[in-house]
């Protein structure tokens, strides 16, 4: 049978496309960041599309820590983000998908993340040989993998997650790990390698560290670094799990940061303000930071899937599996969005205020995304905390990450223009 | 006889009630609970009443609606806004869980909106999925809740004292039952309109005096003459349904709703708790594996078991899946059965709603025209 990475093949496509686009109509030191993106992501595509035919293919949830399933001689694929990416590559992203299996009876209200892959599941698109999930950070992940399991027929592994951020919950999650990775190998007939598992962890240590950097640099003003850079992290982080392109994508933005403040420059576009953004950016449109940075005046600082910190794994040549196993769950349940979705809510009003603090915001811009009813429901009191204790303003604007059609981009403009005159 | 003229059945149509009432004047405590996976036996067991958190009574949710978002469910915004307005006030404390994306901000807004600092809050993170080592976390957790009731309102809960909420409890579940076979008989004594308000009030009051109560209402109903005036035999699905107004769109039009698989049905007495020797694993082991709603990940197989079994049980000629808009778990459950369903030729309505029930015509002709359907075929 031909094995199917066909979403996998589309981004490769529409990656060269628009790299060699970008590269014929700019001088070599414009749109550096985006230049450096998708050379990594277009090596990442390459080389996970030309094993499918040979291995194992399994889809994994965003938030399910993709490094451990190193450990498998096996083609990964992110579920979420594909649509997403597709979203800021393609015209019309992932809509086609999203209509496909909100026809199918699926609620249109829940996430695009999973209803992109789920329409391209019905479409005959992916052919893999199992999932694996974390039961976290949403109902969205909850209800969707019962999806695959159900109406695809597809082996669904999950790892329980709980509700707590303490050493009982790490402990339990670990042992949730490795009964997974335990049973993914029976299934597909592999010994878990735990030498490539360490190779990976030594890459995703190196590029955690940059990330750290970059998000110090970041606190700079004005921000050395295009706002443009906040979903191509997401990208980076959820695409290339345990892979050298992300460490080396995270290491040159840091390098061109680096290189900025040493030299006095800056990105393009005169910053007026700064905005920190306490849920996940758009992706549906990649002009809209331009026009932040350069029309408005206005750096996206940082937002949930960039502004995280992970210790690193301690000693991934030498550390027993089970420290290895131990320290990989801490991650887990401290990963972008599942830090502050999946525990009570102090977890996610302590993280915006710190970072509005650390990063001199003079506002915060709050996504309500249409499938992130945990965060909606945390809107409010985040915006009242934000205002009460740091007398910093909070807009929040209505979208969906994915899915141009639930609120034109220049309705979003229009709403934070408006919203940037009352901080002048 | 009309059940409306019992008191305990009036007690689902109010928050409050004189069971209430009389339970708080003999100086004993109630604990609020949202969800069905709280092992109300223990709660009991403490010589406290648990009631279940509703939103009878809710004419808007003005309130909720400046602290949630329009994405999130209106069944949790009632809640939220009858408790802003102080209508909860009777509650000494409350216990949320990890059920649901709306529910399990309902302890951080409480917390932070709607009680003072002393008021007691509890929390129990459940398990996503049924194994072994879910279950081992599931008794740490209600261990930890057993120990921080105990520490708050400074009692005990000994062996004796839940085996005998055991009982008291499986007593209850065994009335429902017997009233439940009523219910789907060809000529059913009892409405779901009526069964739903039994289940409401039977939260709502000291368990000893439902069961009490419910044996009445079972001689009741044995004497009483079965409908035969209906068009269809239906199952209701999904999200949660505490009103039994909503039960009366489907009654009006001919549709008799015979069973259900909802947390304020069926499922909340289907199965026992087994006498072990040591009763608080049998309370929890219980709980943990009985009939899951779709926050369970890995339980849609025993689910849609259940659903066929109560279709042929109760002789359903049609289900309707109905889903609180916004709510993403019963959304994508009622997609499955949707499609299992089809697969097993069952005719199927879907429906979603708001829990303030703004779109009652809409409702009545789609109803309307699905019993048509049934009755064509």
């Amino acid at each position: 049978m031909v094995r199917q990475v066909k979403p996998y093949e589309i981004l490769r496509q529409a990656s060269v496309l628009t790299l060699d686009m970008v590269e014929r109509v700019t001088p070599e030191d414009e749109m550096v960041v985006i230049k450096s993106y998708l050379r990594n992501q277009i090596s990442a595509l390459g080389d996970t599309i030309d094993q499918a035919g040979e291995k194992p293919i399994i889809g994994y949830h965003f938030a399910f820590p993709g490094d451990l399933l190193q450990c498998f001689d096996a083609t990964l694929i992110c579920f979420e983000i594909v649509p997403y990416l597709m979203a800021a590559l393609l015209p019309n992203g992932a809509e086609y998908f999203y209509d496909r299996i909100t026809a199918f009876g699926h609620p249109f209200h829940s996430c695009t993340s999973q209803k992109g892959i789920m329409g391209m599941f019905l479409e005959g698109l992916v052919d893999i040989d199992l999932a694996i999930c974390p039961t976290a950070p949403c109902d969205n992940t909850i209800a969707s993998y019962q999806f695959f399991s159900n109406q695809m027929k597809i082996p669904v592994f999950i790892a329980d997650f709980p509700h707590y951020k303490d050493d009982r919950s790490y402990l339990y999650v670990r042992d949730e790990l490795m009964r997974q990775i335990d049973e993914i190998g029976k299934l597909i007939g592999q010994e878990p390698d735990y030498n490539r598992l360490r190779k990976a962890l030594q890459y995703s240590n190196e590029a955690y560290a940059a990330l750290a950097d970059i998000n110090d640099m970041r606190k700079a003003k004005p921000c050395p670094i295009e706002s443009i850079v906040n979903p191509m992290i997401t990208g980076a982080t959820t695409i290339m799990p345990g892979r050298p392109e992300k460490t080396q994508f995270f290491k040159e933005v840091r390098d061109l940061m680096k290189k900025r403040i040493k030299n006095h420059e800056s990105r393009r576009g005169k910053e007026k303000f700064r905005s920190f953004w306490p849920n996940i950016s758009q992706f549906y449109d990649m002009g809209f930071y331009f026009w932040m940075d350069q029309d408005l005046g206005m750096s996206q600082l940082v937002d949930v899937f960039t502004y995280y910190f992970f210790d690193p794994i301690h000693d991934p040549q030498h550390d027993s599996v089970e420290n290895i196993f131990q320290q990989i769950a801490k991650q887990a349940m401290n990963y972008p969005m599942t830090h502050q979705a999946q525990s009570f809510i102090e977890t996610m009003v302590e993280d915006t205020l710190r970072g509005a603090k650390e990063f001199q915001a003079d506002c915060a811009i709050m996504t309500g995304h249409l499938g992130c009813k945990q965060i909606a429901s945390a809107i409010q009191i985040i915006r009242e905390e934000l205002r009460d204790r740091l007398g910093i303003p909070m807009l929040t604007i209505e979208v969906d990450i994915g899915d141009k059609r639930f609120n034109s981009i220049d309705a979003v403009k229009y709403e934070i223009a408006e919203f940037a005159k009352t901080l002048l | 006889m009309d059940l409306n003229e019992l008191e305990f059945i009036q007690a689902s149509n109010t928050l409050n009630n004189r069971y209430l009432n009389q339970w708080k004047q003999e100086g004993k405590k109630i604990l609020g609970y949202y969800c069905s996976y709280v092992p109300l036996e223990l709660i009991h067991a403490m010589d406290m009443l648990p009631f279940r958190i509703r939103g009878t009574t809710c004419k808007d949710t003005v309130l909720a609606d400046a602290i949630l978002a329009k994405i999130n469910c209106s069944f949790v915004k009632a809640t939220l806004n009858l408790a802003l307005q102080g209508e909860y006030n009777f509650l000494d404390g409350m216990i949320c869980e990890n059920s649901c994306d709306h529910v399990r901000r309902m302890i951080d807004i409480w917390r932070r909106k709607v009680v003072d600092p002393n008021f007691p809050l509890f929390f129990l993170s459940i398990p996503h999925t049924i194994t072994e080592a879910g279950l081992d976390w599931l008794k740490t957790e209600v261990n930890s809740f057993k120990e921080q009731l105990e520490t708050t309102f400074s009692e005990s809960i000994g062996d004796d004292a839940l085996v005998n909420s055991i009982q008291v409890f499986n007593e209850n579940r065994r009335l429902l039952r017997e009233i439940y076979e009523l219910r789907i008989l060809s000529e059913p004594k009892v409405l779901g309109s009526e069964f739903i308000q039994l289940i409401v009030a039977n939260g709502s009051v000291p368990r000893e005096i439902c069961n009490v109560e419910l044996e009445k209402i079972m001689n009741i109903l044995r004497d009483r003459e079965g409908f035969k005036d209906y068009k269809a035999r239906l199952m209701l699905i999904g999200s949660c349904v505490d009103n039994p107004a909503f039960m009366n769109i489907f009654e009006e039009v001919g549709g008799l709703i015979v069973t259900d698989s909802l947390c304020y049905g069926v499922r909340s007495f289907w199965d026992d708790v087994e006498a072990t020797v040591d009763p608080l694993t049998g309370l929890i082991n219980a709980y943990y594996h009985r009939i899951a709603c779709p926050r369970m990940m890995d339980a849609h197989p025993t689910r849609l078991e259940f659903v066929k079994d109560q279709i042929t049980k109760a002789q359903v000629d049609g289900v309707i899946l109905q889903r609180l808009e916004f709510c993403d778990l019963h959304g994508t459950d009622n997609m499955l059965l949707s499609h299992d369903l089809e697969d097993l030729t069952v005719p199927v309505l879907s429906i979603d709603r708001e829990y303030l029930m703004s779109d009652i015509g809409r409702f009545k002709t789609r109803v309307e025209a699905f019993i048509e359907q049934i009755m064509v075929k």
